[in-house]
């Protein structure tokens, strides 16, 4: 049984390898195969296998970005940023780096991503910047942001509803690493961008018809805040995002059904696929021996490293949710057994980093390239697209290295 | 708490009954708003004690399945040729389609029937060019009629047959005469109701010409759904040999077909489910668990008690009216999971009067059960029976409009199943 129950879990893992477009559905599958082997099991009781903290955080916020994209906070958002820089397409470029990092460490990548790569795009042709640079910072930018909070991105949310760390320690642990690589990969695009510089009029037809999009924009910092706060006030993260998202509904008394297919449930899906597997993996006590074989050096400061760098290096086929799963459960068990919390953190990077390795490893990387297809006619090769990745995501690892060691030492 | 959850589940109502808002926004905010007011000993605690996943999972599973089936022309297949057999009347139509919906629920679940049912239904309402209202709100009842008639045909007769122990055969045998009845009068007064939109008569030459072959775009496709939903209805008839739950099942049946049918388009299927109603039914859900567990459902059943003391008949008859037009607006599996412990006390309280009470079990089954065709949020079937209607046809039912059916239906239902309960406190002294 136990021989069985791995070769599903190795089968559905091959299914998200090399048909990733059917992936959720075959995990899903998997998944209800897997929970079916391990006999006895009653579907009411799904929420014990299955954290629906995550799924309530992801689909609040889903159905929340969906209402902002609605009433034009994305668009407005990068109007002023164009309106801001006056004509200076340096300060254009940057500002909207550091907003496509800001919002997505917030919102989900692939929003931002679809927001902000036609400008730059659009900016590199009157500019005559490297387009291919500006794309490939956009999406390093947008993975990295998402690296930085617990609602930033799927694998993060997943550690945050697993590990049970507060919001803030998200923030505080993670952050001043994202920004940090931010800056110095600024500064470093900024000394190729210095021969070229270069002023122009951008029009000033806005296409922003109310105030309201500052409303709903509002409201969504309020979400946040209350994020910030959930232990103070004592509710879990999804609630208050899906409070907020029927808070926003209601406000904006649209049919339900509309903003509902702007809900990503192919992501949704393959969460609920992956933790039945490992739920199966793990009744089955077959994560046993990498916990024994790991729990002998659970307090050395190579396991956090470990964690770091093989999971990045995962990531890149595997994609960043299974990966993070796959690790979740063995972390969580070690970190019962005494580990320091710190390898969540390692996960968190190596993920976050990771998923910038390949164009298939996240989704942000897809559309990314989906774009530059759609504008320019041309894609970015498997090869092109992670060679001119792997010097910021070298650079990511090595600071999140110098990160862990000095937690460690201190 | 009680006042506060009363005033949560009546501003629901009031969303629900006005159309004034979403609904199902109306729903999830009031229950959620119930979470946070910490009604249950923490919000997640409440998710797991309310929420039926089981049955939420199945409907996601059934409405892919049913979805991807439909595309292979299997309904319109079978419109055709019920049309060509039923003939030229709508009326007999009518009563031909509610006759089988009313066996085919009576066996499976109400929502698989009306899932199944509803797509052929509108497809021979646009063959022959009729309203399919009368058609579609017919069916529903019937739905939740059949599933009055035996142990396994709606959730709330599951919970009284186990807990009263009623073999199977022996509570069909009591069920079947009545509910037949009841359909035959209710279906009568849905034609007397729609007046001349049923009236019309259909030419033969028109019915002729239609031809069921050009349903099948792709034979290869038509064969395997045919082959596929067979396995799934065999799965289903043996759930219980196989010790499998209906979301398991629902679940394979819908990713399954999709896999194998539709890989392409996942992603646009997966979007296309009626996300709407599942979450509806997330947030009435919190709603009616949360009136469980405050305590609004035992003293109804307390209520219900003290007014008919002493007496069985007045005893069984407010039983199926109040149950009845309870079940209308509140969800009828927790109020009978309340009166079942109610009804087993009742030789306690009163041992002269109440020595047998085994009609009452049927009494209590027949309210809760007819009762859900009161308004549109009633009962299962019929939220997803009318977000149907308006998928495909675009049109919506109000809450008014279905009341002016609802309440005649059900009318009828529980004043014959008020007589018969006389009859059968006589039979069972």
């Amino acid at each position: 049984m136990k021989l069985f129950v791995l070769f599903i879990y190795a089968l559905a893992y091959a299914f998200i390898i090399f048909r990733p477009q059917i992936s959720s559905v075959t995990t899903f599958l998997f998944g209800i195969v897997a929970i079916l082997l391990l006999g006895e099991f009653n579907f009411a009781e799904l929420s014990k296998i299955v954290d629906f903290n995550t799924l309530s955080i992801l689909f609040g916020m889903m159905l929340t970005i969906s209402v902002l994209k609605e009433h034009g906070v994305f668009n407005a958002i990068s109007e002023k940023i164009v309106k801001f820089s006056k004509g200076n397409m340096i300060k254009a470029i940057l500002l909207i780096d550091v907003a496509i990092f800001l919002l997505s460490s917030l919102l989900d990548n692939v929003t931002t991503i679809l927001i902000f790569i036609p400008i730059l795009l659009y900016i590199a042709d009157i500019t005559s910047v490297d387009y291919k640079l500006l794309t490939i910072n956009a999406i390093f930018f947008s993975n990295l942001g998402g690296m930085t909070t617990a609602i930033g991105d799927p694998p993060n949310i997943v550690i945050y509803a697993v590990s049970k760390l507060s919001f803030l320690s998200f923030i505080v642990n993670l952050m001043p690493i994202g920004i940090l690589v931010l800056l110095i990969q600024i500064f470093m695009t900024k000394k190729n961008l210095k021969e070229i510089s270069y002023n122009t009029e951008i029009g000033e037809n806005s296409t922003i018809k109310s105030n309201l999009w500052a409303l709903y924009f509002a409201a969504f910092m309020l979400v946040v805040v209350l994020m910030a706060l959930h232990e103070q006030i004592g509710l879990e993260l999804g609630l208050i995002a899906i409070m907020g998202a029927t808070l926003m509904l209601f406000a904006e008394g649209t049919d339900f059904q509309t903003r509902i297919s702007d809900v990503d449930w192919d992501t949704l899906f393959l969460i609920v696929g992956l933790y039945m597997l490992n739920a199966a993996l793990e009744k089955m006590q077959l994560f046993a021996p990498l916990i024994n074989l790991f729990s002998s050096v659970k307090t050395s400061i190579f396991l956090p490293i470990i964690v770091l760098w093989s999971s990045m290096l995962l990531t890149g086929f595997l994609s960043a949710l299974p990966v993070t799963l796959m690790y979740i459960t063995i972390i969580r068990q070690l970190v019962s057994l005494g580990a320091p919390t710190d390898l969540y953190w390692a996960l968190a990077l190596g993920v976050g980093l990771g998923g910038n390795l390949t164009p298939i490893a996240s989704m942000c990387n897809i559309i990314g390239s989906n774009i530059l297809k759609k504008y320019k006619k041309r894609t970015l090769s498997f090869s092109e697209f992670s060679l001119s990745m792997l010097k910021p995501v070298m650079l990511g690892g090595i600071i999140s290295t110098i990160f862990l060691v000095v937690k460690y030492l201190l | 708490m009680k006042i506060f959850v009363l005033a949560v589940f009546a501003f629901v109502m009031y969303f629900i009954i006005t159309g004034r808002l979403n609904r199902t926004i109306a729903a999830m905010a009031g229950g959620l708003l119930l979470l946070i007011a910490n009604v249950f000993s923490s919000p997640y605690e409440g998710l797991r004690q309310t929420v039926d996943v089981n049955t939420l999972l199945f409907l996601i599973g059934m409405m892919i399945f049913v979805r991807v089936m439909e595309k292979s022309g299997i309904f319109q297949y079978i419109a055709i040729r019920t049309v060509k057999v039923a003939g030229t009347k709508p009326v007999s139509l009518l009563f031909t389609l509610t006759f089988i919906v009313v066996l085919v629920s009576s066996f499976m679940d109400n929502v698989t029937t009306v899932l199944i049912f509803i797509p052929i239904t509108i497809a021979i309402t646009d063959i022959l060019q009729i309203n399919p209202t009368p058609f579609i709100v017919s069916e529903i009842f019937a739905s939740n009629i059949g599933g009055t008639m035996t142990p396994i045909g709606d959730p709330p007769n599951i919970l009284i047959t186990s807990a009263a122990k009623i073999p199977f055969l022996e509570f069909t045998l009591y069920m079947v005469s009545i509910n037949l009845i009841i359909l035959f009068f209710v279906d009568l007064a849905i034609i007397l109701i729609s007046g001349k939109d049923l009236r019309k008569e259909i030419p033969e030459e028109f019915i002729e010409s239609f031809d069921e072959s050009k349903a099948i775009d792709d034979k290869l496709r038509f064969v395997t759904s045919i082959i596929f939903m067979i396995v799934v209805l065999v799965l289903f008839l043996l759930q219980k040999q196989l010790n499998l739950e209906s979301s398991i099942i629902g679940l394979m049946a819908g990713f399954f077909s999709l896999l194998i049918f539709e890989r392409k388009e996942i992603e646009l299927f997966l979007s296309k489910v009626e996300w709407e109603v599942i979450f509806f039914f997330l947030g009435i859900f919190i709603i009616t668990g949360a009136m469980e567990q405050v305590g609004i459902m035992s003293d109804i059943a307390k209520f219900l008690i003290d007014i008919s003391k002493g007496s069985r008949i007045m005893f069984s008859s407010m039983l199926v009216w109040i149950s009845g037009i309870l079940s209308g607006f509140i969800g009828n599996i927790p109020f009978a999971a309340t009166m079942i412990p109610a009804i087993k006390q009742l030789p306690q309280i009163n041992p002269a009067v109440f020595s047998n009470i085994q009609p009452f079990w049927y009494a209590l089954s027949l309210g809760v059960c007819l009762g859900g065709n009161l308004t549109p949020v009633g009962a299962l079937a019929n939220v997803v029976g009318l977000s149907l209607l308006k998928k495909h046809k675009g049109t919506e039912i109000s809450f008014k409009e279905f009341i002016k059916y609802g309440f005649v239906a059900v009318a009828i239902s529980l004043v014959l199943s008020n007589i018969y309960m006389l009859l059968l406190l006589e039979i069972m002294k």
